[in-house]
Parts: structure tokens; C-alpha cells; sequence
């Protein structure tokens, strides 16, 4: 390889490969992708992906994921009744699952279907899949057989059950192979041989009959396997077994190549081999084992959106609510006498959409129209579809006009214009400007998987996240969080940003071997401009100037990256493609003396597990002028894998970072409700679980038992808070909350939390006894008149009150965001707009909190923030250009806000109690715009019972902020 | 007076010179040349060389509608090309010695053409005068609205005939009226109704179809920068088709037989409408809430008494008593309206006592309560701003009212404070708006302050402007409106075209307050009331909740509103 730095290896049998790309094969796998990290002097797996124009996006899947996928298949998959693997409340579950199965109905329901019913709805695999080996094949077999023969026209002669079995393989085929590799089209293998690796000798080249050749179409034996194919790799195709079926249609030499050639991309396809019954019997416990790893790894359905997979059925899911985009020409030539001439491109083709595109000529109208008329750009117009609002946004550029569609209960007005902006500036930074993007031909193919990602992620998030991880997705949190300009940051300790800056550093300096200038004497092919680093979707480090940050981000955002790599899903990616960064490309350089080189940008995104670093390189300028549309360098991607796999030693320090308690620390809004109004309902609650308690942590989800200990663990953190408020030192005490509520812990019970929680309760009565109906009433009273006295909730809060402002303010100034005694801090965002990032919890640190009425409040919290932030947006304008010269009095909005709150009241759901009205919480959601010193956008949402200056809140939190 | 005018007309000038200052300056022999080579391009179209043909006579009676009968795709110009495209060349003359060539050319206002002629004196001081190459100036036409203004237009849906515009002091152009109305139709006819659009700079244009029947479309200028313009506009629209049924009847804008006739029957709605639109008179925020804006009185019993004493022997149920245009007292029944209604007729009275006369007997239906069978509304006027209404069949002497003479004097100074010298505002608040939720009622006031501060305060215009935001802004956003009692069905399916931000919140939103440069404001809503405030910057943050809650105890307290 350090010979030949560029240029593509053809090798023969490779391992790593077959690693790569065979997502159904799991014997080879295990070994593979521990070395093919490294692979020196191998060909890269990606290589093959590469596209024409020199484009990359490969992802790979990450074993662990893929072996906890395929668990979860297996069990929904629930052919065999074989269980024995499971525990018990999961054996239920399956056996369950296997009578509705049988019963026709398999969808619905419990998440585990759901999944199942994903499984089973991939493309071209409609009906359940068996990875079946060996042995695993018969109970299969005889359990749905039908499945397997049902397209056959009539009982195929000589094919019986007992002798002869089927079974399915299931392989990974790429066509775009053919293309890179040389291999010619053999005469005689056709693509049977290319493609698959089957080699099948036609009976008049052997001279002799077969015996199961029946009218002439011979039955495709196998009768070789060429090395280094699928075929081979997959390890259960045998010499001798004949190939029945592709994707449950029938096969045979007649139409064999005909069936091939209509795979479109690299894709699955499942093969139905007949064998003659090599049974070894002795080792069904391995088989069983065996079964389990070879079903094919069902694989979020995100991943395989990336992958290009099944879009069209992603599509029609969301076909019947209004969604479209389409770039118009806005030049008409009256004399044109065809239809549909202005339109450039249109996604997607949907009776909704196709009603919208019907109606373009109001759209191209308007856009004319209106600016004669109110003096500015249309920026959007709302109008009812069926009974859908769908909200149109608008973004002209010279002659064109790009139109886009969202339904309202997806994209609220306010944020339609951020929506519409992101959008445009993520195709300019992929194409340049919106006309090479859709102008091209060529590009329709990559827009419309553009677009599809786009609608998914507004239009149905949840189908795109694992079902395990949100329960209910945040639309308006992530149309917030998305939509600001700046991308999260995690705050890492010094030492340990130190040296990830020091290793990004190193890698940026490309000061070494193959990289420097020196080694060939050649001018080096790109010259990096910075990078950044993400950790599990947090940025963890920045050498990139803001603009290109953000460039960047935008496109990960738009193709999921984060998300991805926060959960152990990405075994190994890599992305190349020519980008045109804003700033640059506008050469927007607002100094005279330096001008921007003028030269091609390249971005290179490689992420390795939870790592993911994006690096910017620039060709021309100092480096080699970049010819043509060329692939990703060999180089740079070992050396970016290289830095990452050099960064994987800070891992752990990294983890305790996300493990660690809450920086400035948080409190769960459930804390601050009461259970029950009096004491002794509270008493009657923990004892025996009131429907109230239980229901309100039973929210969630999962057993009684488990809402039970949430409960008392609510409880038990809610009574730590004001004993860290009196220890010493607030560290200490926030160690101290942070084991207890569990950090690493699963929601469930650990061993030792049980007795721990019920000593709490005990301690519990105890203080509630001593401290009689002093307590109680105190509680209660809070509730009352909760605006205006009594701020602490809590029993000690009076206790507290005796000190002085001053003491409590030393006790925790570094830990504890809020004032007052008690911690009221529920959430924050705080967002540096010269740096381009932001910090708010992390997602750990809100998962931690638990309680049921924490995520609603989150919930609410980013929908507060879109319109605090819509607010600031408008009034930014007005305090740039118009504050001076608009004379007074005249229409100018609100005029410049700087901060704005709103107060909220929450009740907990469903309160059942006729008697007495619910407890009500109150809390604030404010937004701060800072511009001294540095210009800031601060959102916070605390508690009601302490006034708060968010000016001091926000200092305070960026303080020390390690950037 | 004079030095004053002066300044403006100073100012006017060094406006115009910078303006013309910053003009992209060509030579005039390069913008003669364009416009010779434009000319003769476009010699063939130009009417005044050719001649009209008849075919493409302006004058024809319009015919809009046949345009977008064709389905498929609706070019744009053929959209805002209305029957007069090729209207001839027009002179325009500007105020500042400056005359425009334009065209109205396939109704889009494209300026075709332009000359800016420099007066003479210029020629001297530069030997070739500059000039503006010829589409830069479009600038000068392209904001047919000025900031702020709102446009009204009216048609007939069915045929999209124009039944009246108002508003802003330029007409929109009628190809722009054509298009508007256009774009709608053919949305209808595709069944995408279209209801509202949004510019840069906050322009704003809102559709509204009434009954099949009628077509309003509010058109505001940008420069409010404000996005909730939107929710004014469609409360707008609704106040007129309301205004039009008070005034005309519903059958008659149904049933609409002859458009001349109603064209001209719809004249007498203007003034109710114009007030709506501009909003003459201060401190009137019924528009806008939907609220009855009230007046307290000192001695509410009094009155309260007189009122219904005397709609029982004018033998009506519906008797009201206005001060300063503010209702002060009114029957129970007159409660019982719609808030629209009680709204509009305030709006009714005082542009009748805008009229000077001493009492008149006018015809009213109710959009509401009956709006195919007419009520007299008769009004007396009691004293000057003091004015004393029935709906009623029989009409009675005002001599009732003598005793109360001075009751009534005593509402009058109370100005436009509204509420009685018994309740104490704190100093610190500048202007408020409250509104009972249950009897949808409001006062508000703003307080001139005469000592100047530091940073200036608000003038008392900008003070009800910033109430009305803080109003629109808060109940848009965060407080949801529920009247659910004067909507019907169909009209609830039409507000189904704006989408409700508040259903986003799966808390409820109690109070809010928002912290501009120029003044703090606060909002707060409870069971019964809204309250909105506001209170200079020099107020703390942290202490405007507890004067907010204070003020609206106080005044609940005092008056029992």
C-alpha cells in the first residue's frame, strides 16, 4: 500500500471484504472486523462503493449491533418453538408473538412486532426469512413450507420433503461490482457466475443429461463455486445443491439471468436451495445456536434508508399526508405548448402531492406577484388540503424557485422559514448552488433519496429511530435543536480535550509519512483545512472555522450521522464527496488582504464506532490542483481511522464524562410533585401504591414492580436533594445524588436498591412522625399559595429559609445553576452563536431523571423555545437596520426583545381523584439573548418558587466552559 | 406649526437627495440608448403606435374568472393577466420632479421602461446629466404599500367581480386585485384552498371566502415585522363580512342579483369599515380582542338602573350607554350578544356620534343574532361622548336621562382612564389591558406620564400599539381564545386554516412577559381574566409578576369587574 498510495488493489480472496459487505454472513464476520480497522495492505472494504463521480458514502454496521438486532429477530422471527434460550417473561412474549403469527395477524403491538413487522416488511423479502443451516433447515421447512413453494405452478417432480430439503440462503449481492472489476463477463456463467459465484455447467457442455431436467429449462445446479463471491463466502451453498428460487421467484436456466439482471444495487436477496440432506444430527444444540447467528441482521430501518433501501415503501407510509417539493423555473415562455415544462424536479409522486403540484401555477404567482406588491420576497403561504394545513415555503434563487410542502402539524409556521433555509444551504453545500442540483438529470436518483431522508425525519421520526430508544419522539425539540445555528457540544474535561485537541492537531498538521510533500516529492494531493470531532453525536472538538462547522453539521444532521453513532451502530463509515462550503464558496472573505484560495473543497466523514470526525480538505490552493471527480484517498482515510483509533484510548475518559452527574445539576419535574395532597395519602400511596403514584410512574412503561421502584426512587432522590443541600460540600452531595439516581443502572431494580429505598421510606415515616402535621402542612400549603410564599417544597425548606442568601450562594456557587436553596433547574440551552455550538443536558443526563412528567415538560420546553427563539428572530432585524431610521411610533413589531418567559402550569395525567383538584407545578421557560460580551442565546426552565436572573445564569454556565 | 412643517419638508428633501445620492449613475447617452433599443423592440406591442385592437380593447368589460378555467398548470402570466394587459404607456408624474414611464404589462408591474428626468438646473453643474439605468428604478415602485398599511379588498366569489377596495391611500393596480384573486380561485378549483401568505419584512396577504359568496382578501405592507400580523388580518376579515351583514343583510350579500346595485349599497358600509382598517380612534381594542371595551363608573348601580329602566319603556331589551365610544353600562341581554356583535355596534354608534347628529334611527342586522331581519338601532345623544342606545321597535324621549346628568359628567372626566378615580394603579405601570373571559368585556387604559425619564418613554401612540402586539403576541402564541360561542361551525372550519400554535403545548401556559429596550410587558391569564401590562424598563424583571398579579387584584377588588 505504500507503494501505491492511490489507485485501487485488486486482490484475490479477501476475508475483509466478504466482512464488509455480506451482511448475512456471520461466520467470517467475527473475525474480520476487529483487523480490516488497519488493513495496510488490503484493499479497503469502501472501495467497491465508490460512485463515478468519486462520491462515497459507506456505512457498515457494527457487530455488536448487528448481533442484537439478529437476537431480536430471531425471537420475533418465532418459527421453531424451540425457547429455551429466554428468559421467561420473554419466552411469553415470543409464544405470543407465535400465535398471532400463525394467526395471520403479525403487526401491532408490542415493540418487538413492531420490529418484527419491519423485518418482514423489507423490500423483496415478503415473507419470513429463515437463515436456516443444517439442521435448522427441517424444523423450518416442515413448519411453512408453503411460503417456499407457494409461486410454484404445480408439485415440482422429485422434490420431496424428506429427502430433498430447501433451504434458504441469504446473500448480499452488488452489481456495481461488475462494473469496477475486471473479470469479463464469462460466456457461459453469465451473471450467475459473476454476480453470485455459482458456477452451473448447462447440461450440452457436459455432454450428459440430467436427470432432473424436466421441458427443457435445466434445473441450476451448482455445480462449482468461484472464489472470493458471495456464494462462496456465505458458506452454505454446496456443490450439488440446486438453486430453486431468488426472492421466492422460481428459477431456472431459462430465466436465471433475466432475474439477476433486475436487481438494481447492491442489495440482499435470498436464495431457496434444494440439498440432498446432508443431516448431521449429532449437534442440534449447535444448530440451534447456529440459527441464531444466521438470519439476516435486520437493520433499523434508518440504516437501511441510508443504504437507499426501501424508500419507495418508507414513502408510502407518509403518501397520504401532503409533502412535496419541486424547483420551478419561474422564466415561461408563453409560447410553450408543453405541459409541465417549468418543472426541474419534483419529489415525491403521491395523489397529495400530485394535488399540490397541480396548483404550482399559484405558487409561481404568488412568488411574482407579491414582492410588486408588500415590497418583500414571499416567504410562505398556508393553504387546506383535504383536511390537511399544509404550510408551503418558498426560496428563490435567479430565475427558479424551490417550493416546499410540510404539513403544519409537523413544521409549525414560525419554523418553516429555518426549515426551508437549512434545506437550501445543505444542497448548496452538496452541489453548490440549487441549480447544479437540480438541473442535472443525473442528480434525480440522489435528490429523491435527498428528500426522502428530509420528509422521514420531519414527517415520521419515529419510524426512523430505533424503537428501543425514544418512546415518543420530540418533534419540536428537534425542529429547535436542528434548526439552531450551532451544533452540541459536550464539555470535556481539560486534560482530556487537551489531548483530543492534540491528536486532531497532529492529524491536521499532515506532517507525516505518506502525507508530507517530501516523501514522494509530489505536491500533496489536499491540504486539510480543519476538522471536528464527534463522540455518540456529541462535537467534542472544533478546528474548523464556524461557517464550515455548521456546513458540516447540517450535512451529518441531514443524513443522521449523529443519532447513528451515539448508539454502538457504526462499525465503520466513510463518506467522501465534493462539498462547497458556504463561506468559502461565496468567497465571502470580508478581508481585503487575504483572499480565499480558490480551490475544490472535499469533505471526508470516517467514523469508527462512537467516533466520528469530519474533515474538511481543500484541493488547489496550495495543494494539487484535483482533476476530474476523484475518489477518497487511501491515505487520508487510514490516517483519519488511524487518529481515531488513537482517540479510542480517551474513550473511557469520555464515558466518565457522560456518566457524570449533571454538571450544573438538574432536578426531575416529578420531584416536584406531590404524590398526594395530605400526609397520609402520601403514607397510603407508598404503602400500597395509589393508582395516582403508580400511574404516574407507570406512564413510562413496564411492570408494576418496576414503576414501583421508580416511584420510591423519585421518592428517595427527591429526599437526597435537601440533604445535599446541607452537606458540606456540593460535589460531595452531588456524587452522592448521582449514584443514587441510578446513572448506570437500568430503570429496574438492582439488587441493593430495594432495601436501600425501603430504609428511605422507612426514614421517611420517621421524619413525617416526628415532624407531625408540621411537615405535611407545609407541603400542602405550598401548593396553595405556591406563588407567592413558601418557594421550598420540601420538609427542610423552612429550615433552610434561616439562612442567609450569602451561605447558601458559597455552598454550591460552582455546581448549582439556580439560586435559592434548592435546585429548581430543570433544563437549559445555551447556545454561543460566535462559536457556533451549543451545551444543554445530555441525553443521558435527561434519560437519568426518568419520571413521566420530565419528558412532557422537555417536551414543552422546546416548543416554548421555537417561539421565544421566532421571537428573537424577529427582532433581530428591527434592531439592526430599522431601529435607527424608522421613526418612532411607526409599525415595527415588538421592537428588539431580549428576554422573554413564559410560565407554565402542569397537572399530572389522569388524576383520578374526584375529591380534591390535582396538584398543579408551575415553572418558567425563558429565553435570554445576550450580546455582551459575547452574543448568546440562553434557554432555561426551572422551577417557579425562586426568581431567577437568567443574565446570571447564563454567565454562570458558560463560565468556564471549555472551548 | 410652520418650522415644524418645514423640518418634514427639510427632511423630505435630504431624504430625496440621498436617495438620489445613492441612484447607480450611468451615462445618459448609454440610457437613452437602452430605452431607443426597448422602444423598438417593442414597437409592435406598443398601443399607442398600432392602435388598439378590439380583441385586446383594456375597456371590455373584465372577464377575469375565464382564465383559470383551464386545469393543468397556470402559468403565471397568464394567471395575473387580466383582460386589460396592454393598457397603454401611462405618465406618472412623481412629487419631486421625476416622471416614470410604466407599463402594466401582463399585469405584473414589470417596469418596463423608466426616465428619470433631472430638472434642468442640474445640467449645468455636471456636463452629461446622470441618469438611472432603466430597471434600477423599480425600486421606486416596487412597494405599492407603505409600511404598515393594510389593503381590503372585496369581490364576488363566484365571479370574482370587484365589489370595493379600501385601505391604503394607492389602489392596488387592478391586475394585482385580478391575480390575487386568481390564485385563490384556481387553488378552490383544484381543492387546495389557499388562506394566507407571508413576505420578507412581514407583508402579509390573508384569503377569506364568506358564505360562497363573497371574497375578502386583506392585503398589509411589511415593515410590522411582526409574524402574528396574520391573526389580525383574519380577525380583520371576519369584523367586515360582519360589518357588511350589519349594515346590508345577510340575504343581500347572498343573493347577490345585481352587482351594481350591491356595489353601491355596499357604500354605506365604508365608514364602519375604515374604522375598522385604520383604527382611528385610540385605545379602542375591541377589534382586536373581541372584547366589548367598557368604561367603570363610578357609581355602576346608577346607571345601571337608568339603562334598564329606560330600554324597558323604549320597550326593548337591548339598551346600552356609551362613554367616550366605551360601553358603560348595558341591559343584561345586551351582554348576551355575540362579543362580535357588541363589538360592532359599539363600532356603529360611535361612527353615528362621529357624525355629530343629536340621535338617529338606523337599521341593523345582527351577523349573529338574526341576520336576515333588520333592528333599529336608536341613538341619542346625551351629552357630547355620551351616548345612549336601544334596539328597538318604538322610539322614546331622552328625557329620561335629565337626572342623571351629573352621573354622566362624572364618567366623562374620567377620560380614557376607564376606570374610576377609586382604583389606585401603581406608578409603575404604563399601559393595561383586562379582560373579563366570562363576560367578554375589557378596559384599558394607557397613562401619560408627564415627567420626561431617562430613556424616553413610549409616546401614548406607541403604548397602544405595544398593547395591541403584546395582545396579539400572547394570545397567538400562548393564551388560547375559546368563542366557541359566537363561531359557527362553518366559520370554525374556516379558522381551521390557521394552525393553532397552542395545541403544541402539552403544558398550560399561565403568564408570560417579554423584555424590549423599550418597555417590559406582561401577560397573565387566569380563569376569569386576562391581563396585559406594560411597565417601563426601569421596573426589575423579577418584580413584574408580583404587579401584575397586584394590579389585577386591586382592580378586581375595587370594581368587581
Amino acid at each position: 500500500m505504500a507503494n501505491v498510495p492511490h489507485g485501487p488493489v485488486l486482490c484475490g480472496p479477501n476475508p475483509e471484504v466478504d466482512g464488509a459487505e455480506n451482511y448475512s454472513d456471520h461466520d467470517s464476520s467475527a473475525s474480520s472486523h476487529s483487523s480490516c480497522d488497519h488493513s495496510d495492505d488490503l484493499e479497503p472494504e469502501w472501495l467497491d462503493d465508490i460512485q463515478k463521480n468519486g462520491e462515497l458514502f459507506y456505512l457498515e454496521l457494527s457487530e455488536g449491533e448487528e448481533e442484537a438486532a439478529l437476537a431480536q429477530a430471531d425471537a420475533s422471527q418465532g418459527v421453531s418453538t424451540n425457547h429455551v434460550r429466554f428468559s421467561e417473561k420473554e419466552a411469553e412474549v415470543i409464544t405470543e408473538q407465535d400465535q398471532r403469527q400463525r394467526g395471520g395477524s403479525r403487526a401491532k403491538g408490542e415493540p418487538a412486532l413492531k420490529r418484527l413487522a419491519r423485518i418482514l416488511r423489507r423490500k423483496r423479502r415478503p415473507s419470513q426469512r429463515r437463515g436456516g443451516k443444517d439442521a435448522g433447515k427441517d424444523s423450518s421447512a416442515l413448519s411453512q413450507p408453503a411460503s417456499i413453494l407457494k409461486n410454484q405452478p404445480g408439485p415440482r417432480p422429485g422434490v420431496t420433503v424428506q429427502q430433498q430439503q430447501l433451504k434458504e440462503v441469504c446473500v448480499y449481492l452488488n452489481p456495481k461490482r461488475l462494473g469496477g472489476v475486471t473479470t469479463p463477463l464469462s460466456f457461459s456463467g453469465g451473471l450467475l457466475e459473476a454476480l453470485l459465484g455459482v458456477v452451473h455447467r448447462p447440461s450440452w457442455t457436459r455432454g450428459q443429461g440430467d436427470p432432473t431436467v424436466s421441458r427443457g429449462e435445466e434445473r441450476l445446479t451448482v455445480h462449482g463455486l468461484t472464489p472470493n463471491s458471495p456464494a462462496i463466502k456465505c458458506g452454505q451453498i454446496l456443490i450439488g445443491d440446486v438453486l430453486v428460487a431468488v426472492d421466492d421467484v422460481d428459477v431456472t436456466s431459462e430465466n436465471i439471468e433475466r432475474v439477476l439482471s433486475c436487481i438494481p444495487g447492491p442489495t440482499q436477496v435470498r436464495l431457496t436451495m434444494e440439498t440432498v440432506a446432508p443431516v448431521d444430527g449429532g449437534n442440534t444444540g449447535d444448530t440451534l445456536s447456529a440459527r441464531k447467528t444466521k438470519s439476516s441482521p435486520p437493520v433499523s430501518q434508518l440504516v437501511r434508508l441510508l443504504w437507499g433501501e426501501d424508500t419507495a415503501e418508507l414513502q408510502m407510509s407518509i403518501g397520504h399526508i401532503p409533502h412535496i417539493v419541486m424547483y420551478l423555473s419561474l422564466k415561461l415562455d408563453s409560447a410553450s405548448p408543453q405541459d409541465e415544462e417549468e418543472i426541474y424536479y419534483q419529489y415525491p409522486v403521491s395523489e397529495a402531492s400530485t394535488q399540490l403540484k397541480g396548483v404550482r401555477g399559484i405558487f409561481l404567482t404568488l412568488c411574482d406577484m407579491l414582492e410588486n406588491v408588500t415590497g418583500g420576497r414571499i416567504i410562505s403561504s398556508s393553504l387546506q388540503l383535504g383536511k390537511h394545513l399544509v404550510h408551503v415555503g418558498y426560496w428563490k434563487e435567479s430565475n427558479n424557485l424551490l417550493v416546499v410542502g410540510l404539513p403544519a402539524e409537523r413544521v409549525p409556521l414560525l419554523y418553516l422559514q429555518t426549515v426551508v433555509g437549512d434545506v437550501v444551504r445543505t444542497l448548496k453545500v452538496m452541489y453548490g448552488s440549487l441549480d447544479r442540483a437540480f438541473c442535472k438529470a443525473d442528480h434525480a436518483p440522489r435528490l429523491d433519496h435527498f428528500f426522502c431522508l428530509f420528509f422521514q425525519q420531519l414527517i415520521q421520526p419515529s419510524r426512523l429511530t430505533d424503537v428501543s430508544s425514544a418512546p415518543s419522539p420530540d418533534v419540536s425539540g428537534t425542529l429547535f435543536l436542528d434548526g439552531l445555528p450551532a451544533v452540541r457540544w459536550l464539555t470535556l474535561p481539560p486534560e482530556i480535550k487537551m489531548e483530543v485537541d492534540t491528536v486532531l492537531s497532529d492529524f491536521e498538521s499532515s506532517d507525516f509519512g505518506e502525507m508530507s510533500e517530501d516523501f514522494f516529492g509530489l505536491r500533496r494531493l489536499y491540504v486539510i483545512l480543519g476538522s471536528c470531532l464527534f463522540y455518540k453525536s456529541y462535537l467534542i472538538a472544533n478546528h474548523l472555522p464556524k461557517e464550515d462547522l455548521l456546513d458540516v453539521c447540517l450535512y451529518c444532521q441531514h443524513y443522521c450521522l449523529l443519532p447513528l453513532a451515539s448508539e454502538q451502530r457504526v462499525g465503520q463509515l466513510v463518506i467522501w464527496r465534493e462539498v462547497f462550503p458556504q463561506q468559502r464558496a461565496s468567497g465571502g472573505s470580508t478581508a481585503p488582504v487575504f483572499s480565499q484560495p480558490q480551490g475544490r473543497h472535499f469533505l471526508l466523514i470516517v467514523g469508527l464506532r462512537h467516533f466520528m470526525q469530519c474533515v474538511l480538505l481543500e484541493a488547489g490552493g496550495c495543494a494539487s490542483q484535483a482533476l476530474g471527480s476523484p475518489g477518497p484517498d487511501c491515505v487520508y482515510v487510514d490516517q483519519v481511522k488511524a487518529t481515531l483509533l488513537q482517540l479510542e484510548v480517551l474513550e473511557a475518559g469520555i464515558e466518565e464524562r457522560l456518566n457524570a452527574p449533571p454538571a450544573p445539576c438538574l432536578s426531575c419535574a416529578d420531584w416536584f410533585l406531590p404524590a398526594a395532597t395530605t400526609a397520609r395519602d402520601r403514607l397510603d400511596s407508598l404503602a400500597s401504591s395509589s393508582p395516582v403514584f403508580s400511574k404516574l410512574a407507570g406512564a413510562v412503561k413496564g411492570s408494576s414492580s418496576g414503576s414501583r421502584g421508580r416511584s420510591l426512587f423519585g421518592e428517595r432522590s427527591r429526599r437526597s436533594s435537601p440533604q445535599r443541600s446541607l452537606s458540606d460540600s456540593g460535589s460531595e452531595g452531588q456524587m452522592d445524588a448521582g449514584s443514587g439516581s441510578g446513572s448506570s443502572v437500568p430503570p429496574g431494580f438492582s439488587p441493593h436498591s430495594t432495601p436501600d429505598s425501603a430504609r428511605k421510606l422507612g426514614g421517611r415515616r420517621d421524619s413525617l412522625g416526628s415532624g407531625g402535621s408540621d411537615g405535611s402542612g407545609g407541603s400542602g400549603g405550598h401548593f396553595k399559595i405556591s406563588r407567592m410564599k413558601h418557594p421550598n417544597p420540601f420538609y427542610l425548606g423552612t429550615l433552610k429559609k434561616t439562612l442567609t442568601e450569602r451561605e447558601t450562594e458559597e455552598m454550591y456557587n460552582t455546581m448549582k445553576l439556580t439560586s435559592g436553596a434548592e435546585n429548581t433547574l430543570f433544563h437549559y440551552v445555551l447556545m454561543e452563536t460566535v462559536q457556533g455550538i451549543f451545551i444543554a443536558p445530555t441525553h443521558r443526563e435527561v434519560a437519568q431523571l426518568s419520571g413521566s412528567i420530565h419528558p412532557q415538560l422537555i417536551r414543552n420546553f422546546h416548543h416554548c423555545c421555537l417561539s421565544i427563539r421566532a421571537a428573537f428572530q424577529q427582532s433581530l432585524p428591527a434592531r439592526g437596520r430599522r431601529a435607527a431610521d424608522r421613526p418612532q411610533g411607526a409599525g415595527w413589531g415588538l421592537g428588539p426583545l431580549k428576554e422573554h418567559g413564559v410560565l407554565f402550569q402542569c397537572k399530572p395525567e389522569n388524576w383520578t381523584d374526584q375529591r380534591k383538584p390535582a396538584p398543579t407545578m408551575t415553572y418558567w421557560v425563558i429565553g435570554r439573548m445576550l450580546l455582551e460580551p459575547v452574543p448568546q442565546e440562553f434557554y432555561v426552565c426551572f422551577h417557579d418558587s425562586v426568581a431567577e436572573v437568567p443574565v446570571e445564569m447564563a454567565f454562570r454556565l458558560s463560565f468556564g466552559l471549555a472551548l | 406649526m410652520s418650522s415644524s412643517s418645514n423640518l418634514v419638508a427639510m427632511k423630505k428633501v435630504v431624504q430625496q437627495l440621498r436617495f438620489e445620492a445613492s441612484i447607480n449613475r450611468v451615462k445618459v447617452s448609454q440610457a437613452a440608448a437602452d430605452l431607443q433599443q426597448f422602444c423598438l423592440q417593442n414597437a409592435l406591442q406598443d398601443p399607442l403606435l398600432t392602435g388598439v385592437s378590439s380583441s385586446t380593447n383594456p375597456f371590455r368589460p373584465q372577464k377575469v374568472c375565464s382564465f383559470f378555467a383551464s386545469s393543468g398548470a397556470l402559468p403565471s402570466h397568464i394567471a395575473a393577466r387580466p383582460a386589460e394587459c396592454n393598457r397603454p404607456l401611462r405618465l406618472r408624474r412623481m412629487n419631486h420632479g421625476t416622471t416614470l414611464l410604466w407599463n402594466r404589462r401582463c399585469g405584473q408591474l414589470g417596469l418596463l421602461g423608466c426616465v428619470v428626468l433631472t430638472e434642468l438646473r442640474r445640467h449645468d453643474a455636471t456636463p452629461e446629466p446622470a441618469l438611472a439605468p432603466p430597471l434600477v428604478a423599480a425600486n421606486i415602485l416596487e412597494m405599492m404599500l407603505q409600511d404598515g398599511s393594510t389593503h381590503l379588498l372585496c369581490l364576488t366569489a363566484s365571479s370574482g367581480v370587484p365589489l370595493f377596495t379600501r385601505g391604503a391611500p394607492r389602489q392596488l393596480p387592478f391586475p394585482v386585485i385580478g391575480s390575487l384573486n386568481g390564485v385563490h380561485m384556481f387553488g378552490g378549483g383544484q381543492g387546495v384552498v389557499l388562506s394566507s401568505c407571508e413576505t420578507e419584512g412581514g407583508g402579509k396577504v390573508v384569503w377569506r371566502v364568506f358564505r360562497d359568496s363573497v371574497m375578502l382578501i386583506a392585503v398589509s405592507g411589511g415593515g410590522s415585522s411582526s409574524k402574528e400580523e396574520e391573526a389580525r388580518l383574519q380577525r380583520l376579515l371576519e369584523d367586515v363580512w360582519s360589518c357588511m351583514v350589519l349594515v346590508l343583510g345577510q340575504d343581500e350579500l347572498t343573493n347577490m342579483r345585481n352587482v351594481e346595485r350591491l356595489k353601491r349599497d355596499l357604500r354605506s358600509c365604508f365608514s364602519l369599515i375604515d374604522q375598522l382598517l385604520e383604527e382611528r380612534q385610540q385605545g379602542i381594542l375591541g377589534n382586536l380582542t373581541h372584547c366589548a371595551d367598557s368604561l367603570l363608573p363610578p357609581n355602576p348601580a346608577l346607571l345601571q338602573q337608568a339603562v334598564d329602566g329606560f330600554a324597558q319603556a323604549a320597550d326593548s331589551e337591548f339598551g346600552c350607554l356609551l362613554v367616550h365610544g366605551r360601553i358603560a353600562a348595558a341591559t343584561e341581554k345586551w351582554w348576551r350578544l355575540a362579543p362580535q356583535e357588541v363589538v360592532l355596534l359599539s363600532a356603529v354608534i360611535r361612527s353615528l356620534s362621529a357624525s355629530g347628529s343629536a340621535s338617529c334611527d338606523y337599521p341593523v342586522f345582527l351577523p349573529h343574532g338574526s341576520p336576515t331581519v333588520a333592528h333599529r338601532l336608536l341613538r341619542f345623544q346625551l351629552l357630547p361622548g355620551v351616548d345612549v342606545c336601544v334596539l328597538a321597535e318604538s322610539e322614546l324621549v331622552g328625557l329620561f336621562w335629565s337626572p342623571l346628568v351629573e352621573a354622566l359628567r362624572d364618567c366623562l372626566a374620567l377620560g380614557k382612564r376607564c376606570m374610576p378615580t377609586s382604583v389606585s394603579l401603581r406608578p409603575d405601570v404604563l399601559a393595561l389591558l383586562l379582560i373579563n373571559r366570562d363576560t367578554r368585556r375589557s378596559v384599558s387604559c394607557v397613562r401619560t406620564h408627564p415627567l420626561p425619564s431617562d430613556p424616553p418613554l413610549p409616546s401614548e401612540a406607541r403604548c397602544w400599539e405595544l398593547l395591541k402586539l403584546l395582545y396579539i403576541f400572547s394570545s397567538t402564541r400562548y393564551f388560547s381564545q375559546e368563542e366557541a360561542l359566537c363561531v359557527s361551525p362553518e366559520e370554525r372550519s374556516q379558522r381551521g386554516n390557521t394552525e393553532d400554535f397552542v395545541l403544541g403545548f402539552s403544558h398550560q401556559p399561565l403568564q408570560c412577559y417579554s423584555v424590549t429596550d423599550e418597555c417590559k410587558s406582561y401577560g397573565l391569564q387566569t380563569a376569569q381574566h386576562q391581563l396585559f401590562l406594560l411597565m417601563p424598563p426601569s421596573v426589575p424583571t423579577f418584580a413584574l409578576r408580583s404587579v401584575a398579579t397586584q394590579t389585577l387584584s386591586d382592580i378586581v377588588a375595587a370594581t368587581g369587574f
